[in-house]
């Protein structure tokens, strides 16, 4: 996110922290020296994050964290490569992201149950507020829902968005990443991205309101 | 970022609102706690055959400690050696 108001871009980074250009320069410098000292600040600046993407995209801890640790060495083989047109964070999440398609392909064929993650949370999840609810339309589902039961449900919706869509929600609402750069993550044209995720939006509302047995909104 | 970028209509933008609201509601946003180095190192210094992540002082934190620990005793062994070696220091 670019901070205009200073003279030298000034973009924060994960956990909010203000990354000076130079600084994300000579930090880059330092990655491509195979530095290792760099390295490990970079996966500890990271590995929540990617690792959070890949457990909603993939939906098994495990296996999120196996591709998690893939992420790191595959950023660690390709440093050299990368030549900075677009930002760090950028480029890790694209690697995330493509390697979550192959492992995601990989365990279809597999017949992995790749929801395994999401199995008995929230099934028998006892809806007491949704029993006695009497409007037609919610505005606040957590006044019904405890935020676990919510947690639970709103969870395996994502899950079961089709892979397409579940990408560049998580990355739009969830990482609260722009167009610009979901765009440069996925390879999609702008307008595909924005047709995406309104698509994607409405499918997880529809979800949820079908999990809860009400309207929300 | 982009709140415009989401407000092409206001179906749009309602459908955004909402669903913001139930991630918000619902803690998504909460990131899980992990710790993916020592896996990450160990996986580079395999695949690297030791070349990376190979002598272990970088697999730990900062050696401060042991330089610390070899500075002292460096010390300690110094103050001996005087104390032996100058003979006014010497027990009669």
């Amino acid at each position: 996110m670019r901070c205009a108001s200073r003279e030298r871009a000034v973009y924060l980074g994960v956990d909010g922290r203000m990354i000076d250009d130079s600084i994300e320069a000579r930090f880059i410098e330092r990655l491509r020296a195979r530095d290792e000292r760099a390295f490990n600040e970079l996966v500890k600046q990271y590995e929540r994050r990617v690792f959070g993407l890949l457990l909603r995209l993939i939906g098994r801890r495990d296996e999120a964290e196996d591709l998690a640790q893939e992420v790191f060495v595959q950023v660690f083989k390709a440093i050299g490569g990368f030549r900075g047109e677009a930002k760090l964070s950028t480029w890790i999440f694209r690697i995330a992201v493509n390697l979550s398609k192959n492992r995601t392909k990989y365990l279809a064929r597999r017949r992995t149950d790749s929801q395994d993650h999401f199995d008995g949370v929230g099934d028998d999840a006892p809806l007491h507020g949704a029993k006695d609810a009497t409007m037609a339309v919610i505005a606040r589902p957590d006044e019904l829902l405890s935020g676990i039961e919510l947690e639970a449900i709103v969870e395996r919706s994502i899950a079961e968005l089709e892979p397409e869509f579940r990408e560049v929600l998580i990355l739009r609402d969830v990482e609260d990443m722009t167009y610009e750069e979901i765009a440069e993550i996925t390879g999609l044209a702008d307008g595909t991205v924005k047709s995406r995720i309104h698509r994607a939006r409405i499918q997880l509302k529809e979800a949820v309101e079908l999990a809860i047995g009400e309207k929300i909104g | 970022m982009t709140d415009k970028e989401d407000s092409k209509t206001g179906t749009e933008e309602a459908v955004q609102e909402t669903v913001r609201s139930i991630l918000r509601r619902a803690k998504i946003r909460r990131a899980p706690e992990v710790n993916l180095l020592p896996g990450v190192q160990r996986r580079i210094r395999e695949r690297s055959r030791g070349r990376f992540y190979g002598d272990g002082w970088s697999r730990r934190g900062s050696p401060t400690s042991t330089y610390i620990v070899t500075s002292l005793l460096m010390l300690v062994i110094l103050v001996l050696v005087y104390f032996v070696l100058v003979p006014e220091f010497r027990i009669p």
